[in-house]
């Protein structure tokens, strides 16, 4: 566990800051000791990703994101991820407070994580990050 | 266009009737001018005739004069006994035609009508012809006596020779013809006269008919023609008339129909509207009370955190308050805060649970209720073991062809008001049945629950409104809204029976066939689920 720690971070996509806040509290309580990044539309969150592909950072990365957000909305942020020559592969957890079935869908097609329909047990994002760095060390 | 007293139609009635009348009249008057024409010629026929007779009685009887002197002239110049016969045969006869002629001619002068002045002519000539006839007449009866009686004949009775009484008659007959020439020319021109004062008669007539037939025609006819062309006239403007509101009529039903059809489209499309910003609402309603929850996460998290750490000295001024406060208030006010917050979550939930059914295309499949509520009786076992309750299906629940989730929402949602509102003092006893004609097929979800008060009956089928005391009963209260907006969706309709303290029956009614039968498609897949769920 404590060779995890500095190795992580989490992209966290959401425009509402009581959600942000929330998500840093459970985090500062949590197992997990990574670096947190907060975007808070689609646009600046595909600006951010396409800077990690240049830099040739290896941290790895996971992308937790809202559906509900500014400017290029959740979907189109997977669907941009998915396209990508580098970050194709990148996990991505959905956390949205719509359970609508096409949403979900659309969600599964592109091919994620998880999708949580907030309010989201912060112990259900730990163990999905957990088991994406033990895969990653088992890579 | 209107009359206020005197309506077009009995005015024209009115004087149509004037005109019949007029005709009538006129009518009358010509029959009856035509009539006596034909009597006044009737009877001028019938006095010509009689003139025409006399004249030939008169003619006749010149004959028989000449006849009388040519008998004179035998007798006189006799050479035989038979020459002398002949004589006395000829004047037997001449004398008693001719007298009987002339005695028929002045007899039947009273009997014939002829103008005042051949009358009187006539009258004289008949009483200057007398004395000849007379003195004709003895000649003659002489002559016939000596041609019986030879020299045997009394001289006291015939004195004269026979010459000399023919001589008498010879010349006698001359009077005699010249008279009767002269009355036969009075009575032709008597007639003549007769018959022209006849003909300006009958010209009388026929310039009066004419006349009259010029006034028919002028007061009677043209009026009556230029009335039924004002009829026609009307008639026709009325027809036009009568087309051109039926036109309008129609293109007003048009412009209706048009109107209608938009609202509909508008309707519908608002409904959309209706139905996508509450969805947006209650999409966007989740986001804050998942924060306003996750907050509350802390802040209990944090009192937790703090409360040990703080200790209150008794000798703080407002010790008792903090305790208070940090003890009861905080926790309280936040265990309220949690529950107002849940049960903003419930609603948004239930609009959206609403609005999804409501968008959702319906498929329709055969269905087995019997089986389908026997599922969902068994699935709300454990509710039923805490009220203490059973539920029972009376006799076979029959199949309907309906959308088979929606069905199942209705049932398990009825059924759960059910439990939810029985009298916790008695055994609960909910009974499910059902009835079906070719129209609908109904289900009746019988309790013997606490009953529904009757202020509360327009209530139960509202959103967001729980009937009566609704008090430890949780449900975001969407429930019989929402199956209600389902079973009319489906073509059926729910309503129910209820008595305070005995119990209600909730009533839905299905189409028995639905608007459109299931496709074969569907129907194979019933089947197909229903034999897999034998194997």
């Amino acid at each position: 566990m404590i060779s995890h720690k500095k190795q992580l971070r989490v992209l966290l996509v959401e425009d509402e800051v009581p959600h942000q806040r929330l998500f840093a509290r459970s985090l500062s309580r949590s197992r997990m000791d990574g670096e947190v990044v907060c975007v808070d539309d689609g646009q600046l969150a595909l600006d951010y990703l396409n800077a990690y592909a240049d830099s040739g950072d290896n941290t790895p990365l996971i992308v937790i994101l809202d559906l509900n957000i500014p400017i290029r909305d959740g979907i189109e942020v997977l669907g941009e991820i998915r396209k990508h020559p580098r970050l194709y592969n990148l996990p991505v957890i959905i956390m949205s407070t719509s359970d609508e079935t096409v949403e979900i869908n659309a969600c599964r097609q592109l091919g994620v994580l998880a999708y949580l329909v907030k309010p989201v047990e912060f112990e259900r994002i730990e163990t999905l990050v957990e088991s994406v760095l033990k895969r990653g060390e088992a890579r | 266009m209107r009359q206020p007293l005197v309506s077009p139609e009995s005015r024209t009635a009115a004087s149509t009737r004037n005109l019949w009348v007029r005709y009538l009249f006129a009518f009358v008057f010509i029959a009856a001018l035509i009539i006596i024409g034909q009597i006044l010629l009737q009877a001028a026929q019938e006095r010509l005739s009689s003139i025409f007779e006399t004249v030939n009685v008169a003619g006749r009887a010149n004959t028989y004069s000449q006849r009388l002197s040519k008998a004179a002239v035998m007798i006189e110049f006799a050479q035989t006994p038979d020459e002398l016969y002949s004589g006395y045969a000829e004047i037997e006869t001449a004398i008693q035609t001719w007298q009987a002629m002339n005695e028929r001619l002045i007899n039947g002068l009273d009997d014939i009508t002829l103008p005042a002045e051949q009358l009187s002519i006539i009258r004289r000539s008949f009483d200057e012809i007398a004395p000849s006839i007379a003195a004709m007449d003895s000649a003659a009866q002489c002559m016939r006596a000596w041609a019986v009686e030879g020299r045997s004949l009394e001289r006291a009775r015939c004195p004269l020779s026979m010459t000399e009484y023919r001589e008498i008659i010879s010349t006698n007959e001359r009077e005699y013809l010249r008279l009767m020439d002269l009355i036969q020319f009075q009575y032709t021109r008597g007639a003549e006269a007769d018959y022209a004062q006849i003909r300006n008669a009958q010209n009388i007539i026929s310039a009066i008919i004419l006349t009259v037939l010029i006034l028919v025609s002028l007061f009677i006819i043209r009026p009556a023609v230029s009335r039924i062309g004002n009829i026609i006239k009307r008639l026709t403007k009325a027809e036009s008339e009568l087309r051109s509101v039926n036109e309008m009529l129609e293109a007003r039903v048009r412009e209706r129909t048009m109107a209608l059809e938009h609202a509909n489209v508008q309707l519908a499309a608002a409904n959309d509207d209706i139905l996508n910003f509450t969805s947006i609402v209650s999409h966007d309603l989740r986001s804050p009370i998942v924060s306003a929850r996750g907050f509350l996460k802390e802040i209990t998290l944090d009192l937790r955190t703090i409360k040990p750490a703080i200790n209150v000295h008794e000798l703080t001024p407002n010790a008792k308050e903090i305790r208070y406060a940090l003890d009861y208030g905080i926790p309280e006010s936040l265990e309220s805060l949690d529950m107002a917050v849940s049960q903003m979550e419930r609603l948004t939930k239930g609009v959206l649970r609403i609005n999804r059914d409501k968008k959702r295309e319906y498929a329709m499949t055969v269905i087995d209720t019997h089986e389908m509520v026997g599922s969902i009786l068994t699935s709300l076992m454990l509710p039923l073991r805490e009220k203490d309750a059973t539920a029972r299906v009376i006799a076979r629940l029959p199949y309907v062809t309906t959308d088979s989730l929606a069905l199942e929402q209705i049932f398990t949602n009825i059924i759960s008001n059910a439990i939810k509102y029985l009298d916790p003092t008695r055994k609960g006893l909910i009974f499910i049945s059902s009835e079906s004609n070719d129209q609908r097929t109904i289900f009746h979800i019988r309790d013997n629950g606490r009953g529904i008060r009757e202020q509360d009956y327009e209530k139960v089928f509202k959103p967001f409104r729980r009937a009566g005391d609704n008090r430890n009963i949780d449900g975001e209260g969407l429930g019989l809204y929402g199956i209600r907006t389902i079973i009319l969706r489906l073509g059926g309709d729910i309503w129910f029976t209820s008595k305070v303290g005995v119990g209600s029956t909730f009533s839905f009614s299905l189409p028995t066939q639905p608007a459109h039968e299931p496709k074969d498609a569907e129907r194979d897949l019933t089947q197909e689920a229903a034999t897999s769920a034998a194997g």
